[in-house]
């Protein structure tokens, strides 16, 4: 029976009682509680803030009765990624598998947090899930830290009365954008097409991946190229420094409640937002339900059709677990098993990687009742497709977003440029990688 | 442990106070002083991604101090125990001096009523502020648009270190009025009846007579509030999912050094500035206590 | 040291007794601005808080179907929180205000080598900021195998020097010489007195402390942030603050925020509570401190 850390004072407590009692003692024992350990069980734990993950869960414990799942939430975003390197810091607490932001698989992987779960069965799955999701969370040699569970490609959402009132369709190329955003300021003075939200990392990453950016390659072990303010992630900056200046979108930053009240009464018009956006957004539209509607990013001209992707997670087995190979075995069940994965876009909403599921008719036809009956699933399932495959991130994502954030986010609200912004966000991440040991190349 | 000299009673019964001073003792060396000692040691290395742990002296005080963005923390810290803390206790002051007055009654309740703020969690004044904030939506921008005059702009760079100023002020205004209350209530009470014989009102008495014999606990809340400037952080932490772009990592010494450690794990580095901003607090605690020793002297 | 004596004259000061309510009256609307807030957002639903006038009710009160959401989301985790808030300030409560109450003791009644750089340190740790230390000591429990326990909240939330001078200063008023040294003739034990005599006789210093330091353990948010991982340890400001950050977060985020507001009206409460409860203690205690 492996002592799983991090659990409750009362489990803890619970468990020290069994240890202190005889074997005979503990069986007795055990057989008087629900669901508790049998004799060759293995106890894992497992970190994630996946809604109602216990569902799955609890498939999977029935279809596995020799390993026993503990589930956490342990939080999202910052604090999750926090808790974790403490965990790993400690050297104690931290969990056997753990759901890991696409975006943070490389610094994970640096610090030597991930087990390579390759030789565990997971090299096989390769041809079964999105080519560029895989490559995020594996690398030339083979070795695989991890196995897609959900990804952001990105769209427009949009109010379709609002754009209608515009006379707006279709928006093929950001110039299209710039007009498009023009000509709705015109119609619906007091409102904006959208919001320029520079204040989260993930979102501007996105926007530069659409572009063709490559911001970080690591070249080995010791050798970073950073090119954050890279000619396409330029014209991006400039691209939207233009529509601020000209009051085409609105500058205030994401996720907080006024600018989903903002949303909700069409203040800003239409969020550019990952797959798994327009379930996020039917938590907080009321008056607005029913008018919303999806269409595909403008691209960088016709012939360059690429998307973004904003988000996305894997699930990693964490290195050192003793129990390696029930951690992987859950970690491919919740990725890659059939059922589990319908589950978890039918019910979690989470945007699926498996290519059997974006080909399924079910899914792109799938229509959700809060939007009145429309599908989105078709537009965000075009635009995983496209999306650049050889996109990295760096092995210090947590820094590079919150540099992001701080140059681009104020730089957005004072209405200066963001090229200066790309440019002094540069400076930063090569000063701060040199400070770390890395040799930075240009 | 040395055993005292002049003493009246066995040599044994002077091991006494220390026995009662061991418990503190043991856990504020363990709590307090070890891991002191250890953020120090930590400030001379350098544990990086790249080619682990090295030896580095003094370079990460070198590095900190010559960082423009600690500064800009310690720069707003400063602004704000400038501006804040007088805003704050000169309010707890006139509020204290009111309710121990004899002008008005239900006292009880305003005093009660006025520290409720304290009893709430910092962390949950902040997000309750931070939602009457909204720029477009907050109750306040509503009220604001009712009556047709411009909206505030709470979140705004100009306006951010006040609009936590005000959470700052609105927690512990009460919490210092209580201290000032307090001392007020030990003035002894034939002093006003004298004033009021000589004809003076009850604000004048305040100013000439109460006043001055508070100093000691106006003194005391002031170097509190003074520390507690150096060490915010969950107000400004709290409002920077809403004020993103206005609120930087380094917008207080206490939230670069957390963001140094938890964001791009420099550890060193911030331990290094976790020392310098004790230092400074230090040396601005030592200079206002003499300050405020020698104006404390016969005033009027 | 209480309210009492309201020497009201009649006809006296009308002028300054206008000026003082408009300033009570006015400061109490800014107290209880956001407390109202908190209350009446608690009663509506996430879209409610969207699409309804913030500082007024909406149609409808959810005020229970949030309580009960807030309870049972995460199977219950709220309620843990706050018996973990609850636990956590309990603990560093009384254990600050004896661990005080003792060193305070020896420092006000014994004559001791030492007791003057004693007491000059531990005024000056009052002023070492707190997350100074909070970052090594994470790294220190971490070598120990301490985090991600309660150990690691409650042990440093034990340790409060602002208690021990305010014990200090308190005893030496409260507790008069006169008794211990008779007390001591008589032939009482060292124990008998501190528990006897000190003890009885400095309860209000002692609650005040208490109290202090209860409250300041469950408004941190600091310490148990860098602390624990596991949600089941969590108290409830970082329950709250990482629910609250959920909206702000990537795939499979939520909007919880009546939950938040909700969860924040609850776990204002006890606090509340306690304050009004031992309001007598608290101001008479506090005195002491601020008078000398």
């Amino acid at each position: 029976m492996k002592i799983v850390d991090g659990l409750s004072i009362l489990a803890a407590q619970r468990r020290s009682v069994l240890g202190l009692l005889g074997g005979g003692v503990v069986a007795a024992a055990a057989a008087a509680m629900p669901q508790s350990v049998a004799a060759d069980q293995v106890e894992i734990t497992m970190w994630s803030w996946v809604p109602n993950l216990q569902m799955q869960i609890d498939l999977f414990m029935e279809r596995n009765p020799d390993i026993k799942v503990e589930l956490v939430n342990a939080g999202q975003g910052g604090a999750q990624h926090m808790q974790f390197r403490n965990a790993l810091r400690a050297g104690r607490g931290a969990p056997d598998v753990i759901q890991i932001p696409l975006e943070m698989q490389a610094t994970f992987q640096l610090i030597g947090g991930l087990e390579d779960i390759g030789p565990l069965g997971a090299s096989e799955l390769q041809g079964d899930f999105v080519d560029w999701v895989w490559g995020q969370v594996s690398n030339e040699d083979g070795a695989v830290f991890g196995i897609p569970w959900d990804s952001g490609p990105m769209a427009i959402v949009y109010r379709g009365d609002l754009f209608d009132e515009a006379g707006i369709t279709e928006i093929p190329t950001w110039e299209d954008f710039r007009e498009a955003a023009a000509q709705f300021r015109e119609t619906h003075p007091d409102k904006y097409i959208t919001s320029a939200t520079f204040s989260s990392g993930g979102w501007s990453t996105g926007l530069f991946w659409q572009a063709g950016s490559r911001p970080f390659e690591v070249i080995d072990q010791t050798t970073i190229r950073i090119g954050v303010n890279d000619d396409a992630a330029r014209e991006v900056a400039q691209f939207w420094t233009e529509l601020l200046e000209a009051d085409l979108v609105d500058p205030q930053p994401a996720w907080n409640n006024d600018f989903y009240t903002s949303l909700d009464r069409g203040l800003i018009s239409s969020w550019i937002i990952a797959g798994w956006g327009p379930v996020f957004m039917e938590g907080f539209t009321s008056e607005s339900a029913g008018q919303w509607r999806a269409m595909p990013m403008p691209t960088w001209g016709e012939d360059n059709p690429a998307a973004g992707n904003w988000g996305g997670s894997s699930i990693a087995v964490v290195a050192g677990t003793p129990e390696a190979e029930a951690a992987a075995r859950l970690a491919i069940f919740l990725g890659h098993d059939q059922e589990a994965a319908t589950m978890f876009y039918e019910r979690q909403f989470l945007f699926p990687v498996l290519n059997s599921i974006l080909e399924s008719d079910t899914f792109v036809n799938a229509t959700m009742d809060f939007y009145g009956g429309q599908g989105f699933n078709h537009v965000f399932a075009e635009a995983s497709n496209t999306i650049d495959r050889d996109f990295q991130f760096s092995p210090f994502q947590d820094f590079v977003y919150e540099t992001l954030e701080s140059e681009l986010g104020g730089a957005a609200a004072n209405g200066t440029s963001l090229v200066d912004a790309l440019d002094r966000a540069q400076a930063t991440l090569a000063a701060f990688a040199r400070e770390q040991g890395f040799t930075v190349v240009d | 442990m040395p055993s005292p000299h002049r003493q009246r009673r066995s040599r044994l019964s002077g091991l006494v106070p220390y026995l009662f001073l061991a418990p503190f003792f043991v856990l504020f060396m363990t709590m307090l002083v070890l891991p002191m000692f250890y953020a120090f040691y930590l400030s001379l290395y350098q544990e990086r991604m790249v080619g682990g742990t090295i030896f580095v002296g003094i370079r990460n005080y070198r590095t900190a101090l010559g960082d423009p963005a600690f500064w800009e923390g310690v720069r707003n810290v400063a602004m704000f125990g400038i501006i804040q803390v007088p805003i704050m206790l000169g309010l707890a002051l006139v509020l204290a001096l009111i309710l121990d007055s004899t002008l008005i009654k239900a006292r009880s309740f305003f005093r009660t009523a006025f520290y409720l703020p304290y009893a709430v969690p910092t962390v949950i004044a902040a997000l309750v502020w931070g939602y009457l904030y909204g720029p477009n939506f907050g109750p306040f921008t509503q009220l604001a648009e009712m009556i047709g005059v411009a909206r505030p702009r709470f979140l705004s760079e100009s306006w951010i270190l006040w609009s936590i100023a005000n959470i700052v002020t609105w927690t512990f205004v009460g919490y210092n009025m209580v201290i000032l209350f307090a001392a007020l209530q030990a003035v002894p009470r034939d002093l006003e009846e004298a004033a009021s014989l000589d004809g003076a009102g009850p604000f004048q008495f305040a100013w000439h007579v109460k006043l001055p014999l508070i100093m000691p606990a106006l003194y005391l809340c002031a170097i509190f509030s003074i520390i507690g400037t150096f060490q915010l952080f969950n107000e400004p932490m709290i409002l920077r999912p809403m004020a993103s772009s206005v609120i930087g990592r380094n917008f207080t010494p206490n939230l670069y050094a957390y963001s140094l450690t938890f964001t791009s794990a420099q550890i060193n580095l911030a331990a290094a500035v976790s020392f310098i901003t004790a230092t400074i607090v230090g040396i601005v605690s030592f200079v206002f206590i003499r300050f405020a020793a020698r104006g404390s002297g016969p005033t009027t | 040291m209480t309210i009492g004596m309201t020497r009201g004259r009649s006809g006296h000061f009308v002028k300054e007794k206008t000026i003082a309510y408009a300033v009570l009256g006015l400061f109490l609307i800014y107290t209880l601005l956001p407390l109202y807030y908190l209350v009446i957002s608690s009663t509506k639903t996430n879209t409610q808080l969207f699409s309804t006038f913030g500082l007024w009710f909406a149609d409808d009160l959810n005020l229970v179907r949030n309580i009960e959401a807030l309870f049972e989301r995460q199977n219950g985790v709220f309620g843990r929180w706050l018996a973990n808030s609850a636990l956590y300030s309990v603990a560093g409560g009384v254990g600050a205000a004896a661990v005080a109450t003792a060193a305070g003791y020896a420092l006000s009644k014994f004559n001791f080598r030492g007791r003057n750089l004693t007491f000059a340190i531990i005024l000056g740790t009052v002023m070492v900021p707190n997350t100074a230390l909070v970052i090594p000591l994470f790294l220190l429990f971490a070598n120990f195998g301490l985090t991600d326990t309660i150990w690691a909240i409650i042990l440093p939330s034990t340790v409060f020097p602002l208690g021990v001078y305010l014990m200090k200063i308190y005893i030496d008023q409260a507790v008069p010489d006169e008794l211990i040294d008779a007390a001591r003739i008589d032939g009482a034990s060292e124990v008998s007195i501190f528990f006897g005599i000190v003890v009885r006789l400095a309860m209000p210093g002692i609650v005040t402390v208490m109290l202090l330091a209860f409250t300041s353990t469950w408004n941190n948010y600091f310490l148990p942030l860098v602390m624990v991982t596991d949600p089941r340890l969590m108290p409830v400001t970082v329950g709250l603050a990482q629910w609250n950050e959920l909206a702000s977060a990537g795939s499979g985020g939520q909007a919880l925020f009546s939950l938040v507001i909700t969860g924040a009206l609850i776990g204002v409460l006890p606090v509340v509570a306690m304050f009004l409860l031992l309001q007598r203690f608290w101001q008479g205690g506090l005195a002491s401190g601020a008078v000398k």
